[in-house]
Formats: structure tokens, C-alpha cells, sequence
């Protein structure tokens, strides 16, 4: 069992700062998701844990060990990397042995733990082959075997299955999470842009942009209560809904936008909030509804519909902006009918316009 | 024509395959065109240019003399002789030793073999370090080094002399292997530091976080995936230093002067008969080194250079 700490990192590359006064905690056994766009400094942080890069300030703590100048192989870590990072000129076998042959493990220890790794993700009958004989696939378990050989108590993984098809992809991720259940004890702390592989996956998730944490929760909490804009736009597929207007006060709270009009009785604040405050409000699609009572009803002209099998999403435009809603896929909604949505304002998010944080 | 003929003549199926001629159906069908014709003589001619000279080459050592003084010189020999060939390789006068060609072989093995090995493994270092472990002045120590790749030999040939000297090893065989390597080294360095550079960098990290130190990544990772860049770099080097009069008659000192010089030597000889045969035989002795290099390897030369192109 081993936490993970980061406390106070900062990195630069030469005069741009990627990382500054990041706090960081990763309780033992937890499967942590870094989350964010390509340059959100998602690589940099797990770099700086591995310590495969030099950072500027700040402790980085590993178990009950300051790690901060420690060696990549003396910090209780193993690492996945997206392009595999496979030793070419070396068998699946041989590529499972490098490290523990060059710490001088004992043979038998060696053979014990590779066939562990081996049997834990079916790699036994390609240990013989080289990695240029591999499929993908087969090439990332071998290269989690890698990280599990080592009998450490962190597991990074940087963007692991990005580099794999699709089909692939959901295969391996319900094989990683599976995994980290079998380990029981095992911490994680995995990078990827893929919102998908978040939810799915994570504990926590740390969404991340331009070298912050923007908000670090559960996959429940980051989707349905977003801490502010970023989050809120980032997670979801398709994205949330998005409306600026100000809140006006008519009997109590009400947001009034262009053509749409709902009263915020029931919203549940976190945040103070004035009358003619100018706020933005996100609604995500599968919130707005179109069956039942309709509370705030609104009509809408549907312009697009795309059917996706499960569920359907449709277009529609509502004042002159375009508005997505996920519906089910029997839905027989076609283009050019109107539509009645309903708004219900206990799904509502409300951010302030300026600061974007959550209201 | 002949598919209207078919067409109007012919039963059904014949206007079938009237018409599948003439829709554009599976391959497309390769004509000559003027352009490849083009091509073509070019390559024929530019074959042709460094052929003919071989030929000449060949025909005349394996003719006596009174048969050359004849003149034809594109003819085959009449009487076909190898004493050229022996004479070039055993008694050819070079000033006042008549051994041919054999000890100046012997020398050019002496140079050539230490020198290609040690710049290689310089080099490869060198790339290595300058790709993987970044140090204060990398790039400046880097820059300095391509800059050395610019500067004419002639330059620098007389401070070297000095500097060789006062540390004795002035026309000396480590001296000449010293010259070489250092003269090796720009080029290799960039040829080896862009491989290296070329390979995924999370090959590396991979192996700092197994535990591998400089070394240990170096011999157990980096060398066993640096064949194509080793076999270009062996044949520039083999071939450059094989090929090199100007360090050797400079460098070597007289008792390890390199094939290339004794040839010379002996075809500038300007006493006596100029025996062509014998000439053109030793020509072809000096050059056979690096031609047959070039044979053997061809194939992985430009596997080599291809990989590191597609890469970089």
C-alpha cells in the first residue's frame, strides 16, 4: 500500500512554467485519472512523479518516502507508456526481465513474477516472441506485464490505450479496471484525454487544464456537478448545453437568457448570488426533457437528428442557437418538427460569467 | 477498331468482352511513354560513363605490353595474361622497394580496420550522450562538433602535425588512427545522434524506470537497435579512410603509407617503361576494397539510410 503526495510541484521547460504550486493527493489503492487536453501538463505531472524529468519545486512523497531526488527505479513505481515502449531487440519475456535482472533479483524470484504477470494477463504463450511479432494488444498487456514484474506499489500509465482501435480500446480498459480490482492494494494514477476512459475507470478524477487542477472528484460528481466552466464544457459528449443571460429577480431568482427564460426555485446553490448577476447556464443534453410534464417548457425547431443506435441526439434550435438533446434511440423525432423541451431546474449548472466558477 | 469489328461481327459474348476492353477494368495497362524512354537512355548513358572506363580498365591489365602498344584499346587481349595482376601485387617499384602492392594492403588494413572501430564506437557514444543525457552545452558542444564537418583538412593539417609530434606519435600508426577518428567524428556523431533521436524517447524513459543506468541502456538497449546506422556508418568509414592519400602521406609515416600511396608511388614512377598493364591492375587492386564493401553491403546501406530518413 502506498499513497501518493505531491506537494507544492513546479515545473518549467526553460522560461514556460507547465506546472506551479500543484498539491496532489493520491490515497493508497486508489485508481486516479488525470484528465485534460493535449499541453494541460497531464504528461508533465506523471513524468515528475516517475521522475523522469527534473522539476523546479516541491516534494513529491511516495508511501511514507520523500522520492523528490530519488531515481525513476528506487520510487516504488512501474510505468506505461502510450507507444508501448517495448524493447525491440528483445522478446515479451526478455522485456519483462530487463529491470528485475538489472536489480539482481534472484532467478527464481524472476520466474515467480514473471508468471504472475503472465498468467494475470494471458501473455503465456507469447513470451517467446519479439514485439515486432505482437499485435497491438498484445503489445500493451505485455507492456503492463513490464510495470507488474516489478512488485511495486504505484502503477503510472501514461495514455495507454490511445494508440489502439477502438474495439480494442473498451477491451482493455474493462481488463484494467478489472485489474486493479484483482490487485486490491495497487495505486494508480493514469493520464488520458479520453473523457470515456475517465468515467469509466477512475476513483478521482483530476480534470487539468493549462496546468491546473481544475477540480479533482468522483466521475459522478465531475459530470453532474462540474466546479466551473471548464469542467462543465470539457466533460461530455456531446457537450453541454451552454446559455449566457443574468439572473433577474422576480419573486425570487430567475435566469433569463436569449429566448429562454427559467425560474431557479429549488437550484442548489453553493455560491452567493445577486440579482443582475450576469451568469452562464449548462444543461446537459440527456437533462432536457421532452416526455411528461414539462417543467420551463420551450419549444424548438429540430434542424438535425442523429441517430446513434442506443440513443439518439437532436439538434434542435431554440432562439436562434443550436441546442443538442439525447432522447431515446426508437425516438421518431424528424428534421423541421417542432419540438417542446422541458428544463428542470434541478439539473441546471449555473456558472458566473466572469470568474466561471460554479453558483 | 478491331473492337467494333467484334462488336458488329461477333456473338454475344465476343461484344461482352468488346466492351470490358474497353471500360477501364482491373489493371491499369503500363505503356512506353516518351518520358520513360527518357529515363531509360539516361540511365543507360550514365552507365555507360563509369562502365566504359572499367572496361579499359580491365581489358589493358590483362594484356602485355607489345599488345597495348598496338593501340586498340577497346579491344579484348589477344593473350590473355594475369602477370600484371602478380607483378602489381608482388614487384611493382615503388622509388627504390620493388614489393608492390602487398605491403601498402597490409598498411591500409592496419589503418583502416582500429580507425573504423574506434570512431564508431566514439561516435555512437557521443550520439547517445548528446540524444539521452543532456548536459549544460550539449547543443553548443553539439554545433562546434557539425561546424568541424565544414572545415577543409588542409586547414588544420599543419597544427596537427605539431600537436602529433610533441606527443610523439608524429607518422606513427596510432598517430594516422588518431587523425581518422577525429576526422570521423562530425559526421558520424550527427549520423548517430539523429538515429537516435529518431527513436521514441519513451524507449529510454522505460528503461531509466526499470533501473538501467547510461551504460547499461547504452550496450543493452541502444546497440543492439543501431544496425542499419552502424552498417552506414562502417561503409562511409571504411570506404573514406580506405580511399584517404592526403592524411596517409602526411600521417602514416613511410613505414605504414597506405595502399593509396604506394600506388601512387608507383604509377607516378618516371623512370623506366610506364607498364600500363601493371598500373591499371594495382588501380584496380586499391579500389577492389571498397567496391566489394560496397557490393556486400549495398543492400543494408540503403535499408540504412532509408531508415533513418523515414524516421528523421
Amino acid at each position: 500500500m502506498a499513497s501518493v503526495s505531491i506537494r507544492k510541484l513546479g515545473v518549467s521547460f526553460g522560461s514556460f512554467q507547465v506546472l506551479r504550486d500543484l498539491d496532489l493527493e493520491v490515497a493508497a489503492g486508489e485508481f486516479i485519472v488525470l484528465l485534460g487536453a493535449s499541453g494541460c501538463g497531464k504528461s508533465t505531472l506523471l513524468n515528475a512523479i516517475a521522475g523522469l524529468l527534473d522539476i523546479d519545486a516541491g516534494q513529491i512523497w511516495i508511501g511514507e518516502k520523500n522520492v523528490t531526488w530519488e531515481e525513476p527505479a528506487h520510487r516504488g513505481i512501474g510505468m506505461v507508456f502510450q507507444s508501448y515502449a517495448l524493447y525491440p531487440r528483445m522478446t515479451a519475456e526478455g522485456n519483462l526481465t530487463f529491470g528485475l535482472k538489472i536489480a539482481r533479483v534472484p532467478r527464481d524470484e524472476i520466474e515467480r513474477r514473471v508468471k504472475f504477470a503472465s498468467e494475470l494477463l494471458q501473455i503465456e504463450p507469447i513470451l517467446k516472441r519479439r514485439p515486432a511479432e505482437l499485435s497491438g494488444g498484445q503489445r500493451q498487456r505485455v507492456a503492463i506485464g513490464r510495470a507488474l514484474v516489478r512488485d511495486v506499489d504505484v502503477f503510472l500509465f501514461d495514455e495507454p490505450l490511445s494508440n489502439l482501435d477502438a474495439k480494442l480500446r473498451t477491451e482493455l480498459r474493462v481488463e484494467l479496471k478489472r485489474l486493479h480490482q484483482r490487485l486490491g492494494k495497487a495505486t494508480m494514477i493514469y493520464v488520458t484525454h479520453d473523457q470515456i476512459e475517465a468515467l469509466t475507470l477512475a476513483d478521482r478524477i483530476a480534470v487539468m487544464h493549462a496546468g491546473v487542477i481544475q477540480q479533482l472528484d468522483t466521475p459522478h460528481v465531475i459530470y453532474h456537478k462540474p466546479a466551473n466552466r471548464f469542467v462543465a464544457g470539457f466533460v461530455g459528449s456531446p457537450n453541454m448545453n451552454f446559455r449566457t443571460g443574468r439572473i433577474v429577480d422576480a419573486d425570487g431568482p430567475v435566469f433569463e437568457g436569449k429566448g429562454i427564460r427559467i425560474p431557479l426555485a429549488g437550484y442548489p446553490w453553493i455560491n452567493g448570488h445577486q440579482a443582475g448577476q450576469e451568469v452562464e447556464l449548462g444543461l446537459r443534453p440527456e437533462h432536457i426533457a421532452i416526455h411528461g410534464d414539462l417543467a420551463n417548457r420551450h419549444e424548438a425547431e429540430v434542424e438535425l437528428v442523429e441517430p446513434m443506435g442506443p440513443e439518439t441526439i437532436v439538434w434542435c434550435r431554440l432562439a436562434g442557437e443550436t441546442l443538442s438533446v439525447r432522447v431515446e434511440g426508437e425516438s421518431d423525432i424528424a428534421a423541421g418538427a417542432r419540438l417542446p423541451l422541458g428544463f428542470p431546474v434541478e439539473r441546471v449548472n449555473l456558472f458566473d460569467a466572469q470568474t466561471g466558477l460554479r453558483l | 477498331m478491331t473492337a467494333v469489328d467484334i462488336a458488329v461481327e461477333g456473338p454475344e459474348e465476343a461484344r461482352a468482352t468488346a466492351t470490358r476492353a474497353s471500360e477501364p477494368r482491373g489493371p491499369k495497362p503500363r505503356r512506353l511513354s516518351i518520358g520513360r524512354i527518357g529515363i531509360y537512355a539516361f540511365l543507360l548513358v550514365s552507365a555507360l560513363f563509369f562502365l566504359v572506363p572499367l572496361y579499359i580498365m580491365i581489358v589493358t591489365s590483362l594484356k602485355g605490353m607489345p599488345e597495348i602498344r598496338l593501340g586498340h584499346l577497346f579491344n579484348l587481349p589477344a593473350e590473355p595474361t594475369i602477370q600484371p595482376w602478380i607483378d602489381a601485387w608482388l614487384h611493382a617499384c615503388t622509388g627504390r622497394d620493388c614489393n608492390g602492392l602487398s605491403p601498402g594492403f597490409a598498411n591500409s588494413m592496419k589503418i583502416t580496420i582500429p580507425s573504423v572501430l574506434v570512431s564508431i564506437v566514439c561516435a555512437s557514444i557521443n550520439g547517445y550522450a548528446l540524444t539521452y543525457w543532456p548536459y549544460k552545452g550539449a547543443n553548443l558542444l553539439f554545433g562546434l562538433l557539425i561546424f568541424g564537418a565544414f572545415v577543409p583538412y588542409q586547414v588544420v593539417i599543419y597544427p596537427l602535425i605539431i600537436g602529433l609530434s610533441t606527443v610523439g606519435l608524429f607518422a606513427t600508426l596510432p598517430g594516422i588512427i588518431i587523425v581518422h577518428t577525429i576526422f570521423g567524428m562530425p559526421i558520424l556523431t550527427l549520423l548517430y545522434r539523429n538515429f537516435y533521436a529518431a527513436l521514441p524517447v519513451e524507449l529510454f524513459k522505460a528503461a531509466r524506470v526499470d533501473g538501467a543506468g547510461f551504460w547499461q541502456i547504452f550496450f543493452r538497449i541502444m546497440i543492439p537497435m543501431s544496425v542499419p546506422i552502424t552498417t552506414v556508418a562502417m561503409i562511409l568509414q571504411v570506404t573514406g579512410i580506405w580511399n584517404d592519400f592526403l592524411f596517409g602521406v602526411v600521417f602514416a609515416g613511410r613505414s605504414y603509407w597506405p595502399m593509396t600511396v604506394q600506388l601512387n608511388n608507383i604509377v607516378n614512377t618516371t623512370q623506366g617503361v610506364r607498364e600500363y598493364n601493371v598500373n591499371m591492375a594495382a588501380t584496380i587492386l586499391t579500389a577492389a576494397v571498397p567496391l566489394a564493401v560496397y557490393f556486400i553491403s549495398g543492400r543494408w546501406f540503403v535499408r540504412g539510410i532509408a531508415a533513418g530518413a523515414v524516421k528523421g
